[in-house]
């Protein structure tokens, strides 16, 4: 029998973290615990969900748990949810899990954590529940703890949605915006392929196909490709993001956000060159 | 299946950064092998800096246990580099990308024994992309390794190691009384590793005591270091600088309780001539 298994998520930085890990390893020593990352934008809902979105397929079936939780201790609710998958996601409910369960086949069941016997047993603090509520409830469902148990059921329809924004295509250009820049300065574009190719009336775009880009007041011609190294160092391209599935651009051993100044949720305008 | 209870040991190694890459690619190991002992050797080294990469795995790997170790610092992913598993005379297999990376730690580990292109795409995930081989390509042949479903002999054909790609040496050289070398790794306190060691030491200065007089001078652009020789940090006061020789035996040099490649400016491939002081 395989050994429980979560992963974790949080926007913590460096240490906290350990201290939810040794909540985690308290109630259930043998738990495998595969960190995610937890230096994510702090209070950045929507670059967490996207990074767990397009990382829990290639995960082992477990618990997710994964906190950025800018409204901790108010009136947000603690959640888990039971995807199609059989994985168990974690968390408050603020929309951060809510693309991964999707990506895992669909929310099946969801409760809201009120069961305080499932809590970290001393008092619990109104401004780190990843410790002591997410952290200890992830542990015991990772323990074969049924998710009924973590409290009341709730209808997935009234959980808290989170939509990538989707890009808009009109007279002949695509519209889009930068949805996460990732640690080599990789822009991930809203939108697909697919839609830059049916700006040139193909299936699907082909090396060495020419676009226009513009930001702001300034405009370039960029090439399709299908890796960084079909272009010379530190010169930009057009690509499909395998990290994170779907358009992007970035540069040959640079940073395309730096090259372009380009920011969360900056408007591109994309064209046939 | 293994012919051992022991948990295999992965270590790993990328620039991914810490954005959740790296954690993807463990996802993919432990899918496949879900008792692997996976140890992240390091994620944030300089990106693209295929020596930095070359120069850690040689570092960490000898206090490894034998393993399958995945190496990822892959600029050239999705072109014609190949994917590469080295058989090391210690009995571990490297996995990476055939751009040099993977050739210091092997020559560490007992030298390469049995070098492979990573072509049986039985071992691939399903679907593969052209920029992210790290999870595709290279996690899942190390984990089917390290589970022990599949042999050495099964990653694909066996290459010559002679046309395995090689980083260009680093090399010191002795002359009277001083050495010329040159920066070949920075680490995060700001130390700075040299090529050579004791034996370049030694013929350059004979039997060298703590406290000895050096002077380094750094070219292009040329600056002057009156520093001391040290066989540790603490050897000379805070915030002065020592020439010592590294827990790996390399000629380096270090601010005591400082940075010195902070403070004089000093990066990678910079000439550096130390004599007597």
């Amino acid at each position: 029998m395989a050994q429980p298994f979560l992963t974790f998520l949080t926007d913590f930085g460096d240490t906290a973290p350990a201290t939810c890990r040794g909540v985690i390893w308290s109630i259930l020593p043998e738990a495998r615990i595969n960190d995610l990352t937890h230096g994510t934008r702090q209070f950045g809902i929507r670059d967490a969900a996207f990074l767990l979105w397009s990382s829990v397929p290639y995960q082992p079936v477990g618990v997710h748990l994964a906190v950025v939780d800018p409204g901790v201790g108010t009136e947000r609710r603690p959640i888990a949810i039971q995807a199609a998958r059989g994985d168990h996601l974690v968390g408050p409910d603020n929309g951060l899990l809510m693309p991964a369960a999707e990506r895992l086949g669909g929310v099946v069941a969801a409760h809201v954590l009120d069961n305080r016997a499932l809590w970290r047993a001393e008092a619990v603090s109104e401004t780190f529940h990843g410790r002591d509520i997410f952290a200890p409830v992830a542990a015991h469902l990772a323990a074969r703890t049924p998710i009924a148990e973590a409290g009341t059921e709730i209808d997935p329809a009234d959980l808290v949605p989170l939509h990538f924004p989707q890009p808009v295509m009109a007279d002949g250009a695509l519209s889009t915006t930068v949805l996460f820049i990732d640690a080599f300065g990789n822009c991930r574009l809203a939108g697909q392929p697919t839609d830059l190719a049916s700006l040139i009336q193909r299936e699907r775009p082909e090396a060495g196909d020419r676009f226009t880009i513009r930001i702001g007041e300034s405009s370039l011609e960029v090439p399709w490709q299908p890796t960084f190294g079909a272009v010379p160092p530190g010169e930009l391209l057009l690509y499909e993001d395998a990290d994170y599935a779907g358009l992007a651009i970035g540069v040959n051993q640079g940073s395309a956000a730096a090259r372009l100044g380009l920011v969360h949720d900056a408007p591109i305008v994309i064209e046939p060159a | 299946m293994r012919p051992t209870e022991r948990r295999p040991v992965i270590g790993f190694l990328t620039d991914f950064g810490l954005d959740g890459a790296a954690a993807t690619c463990r996802g993919v190991m432990l899918s496949i092998c879900p008792d692997a002992q996976i140890v992240d050797i390091g994620h944030t080294i300089r990106k693209y800096a295929i020596r930095d990469g070359a120069f850690l795995l040689r570092f960490a790997l000898p206090y490894f246990p034998m393993g399958v170790h995945v190496g990822v610092v892959d600029p050239g992913v999705g072109t014609e580099r190949r994917p590469i598993g080295i058989r090391t005379g210690r009995g571990d297999i490297l996995i990476g990308p055939d751009n040099g990376l993977l050739v210091p730690p092997a020559d560490a580990l007992g030298g390469i024994e049995e070098a492979r292109e990573l072509a049986n795409r039985d071992l691939w995930l399903p679907s593969t992309t052209s920029t992210f081989h790290g999870r595709d390509i290279f996690a899942p042949v190390a984990a089917h390794l390290a589970n022990g479903d599949a042999g050495f002999d099964e990653v694909g054909p066996a290459v010559e190691a002679d046309t395995l790609t090689r980083l260009p040496d680093h090399q010191a050289t002795t002359s009277d009384a001083a050495i010329d070398t040159v920066v070949t790794y920075v680490d995060s306190f700001g130390n700075i590793r040299l090529a050579g060691g004791a034996e370049e030491l030694h013929a350059a200065f004979g039997d060298i005591e703590d406290g000895a007089p050096l002077v380094v001078e750094f070219g292009a652009p040329p600056l002057l270091e009156t520093t001391r020789f040290g066989s540790t940090f603490g050897a000379v006061p805070v915030g002065a600088s020592v020439v010592y020789i590294d827990s790996l035996g390399n000629l380096a040099m270090a601010d005591n309780q400082g940075n010195l490649a902070a403070r004089l400016g000093i990066g990678h491939d910079r000439p550096v001539r130390i004599s007597q002081g």
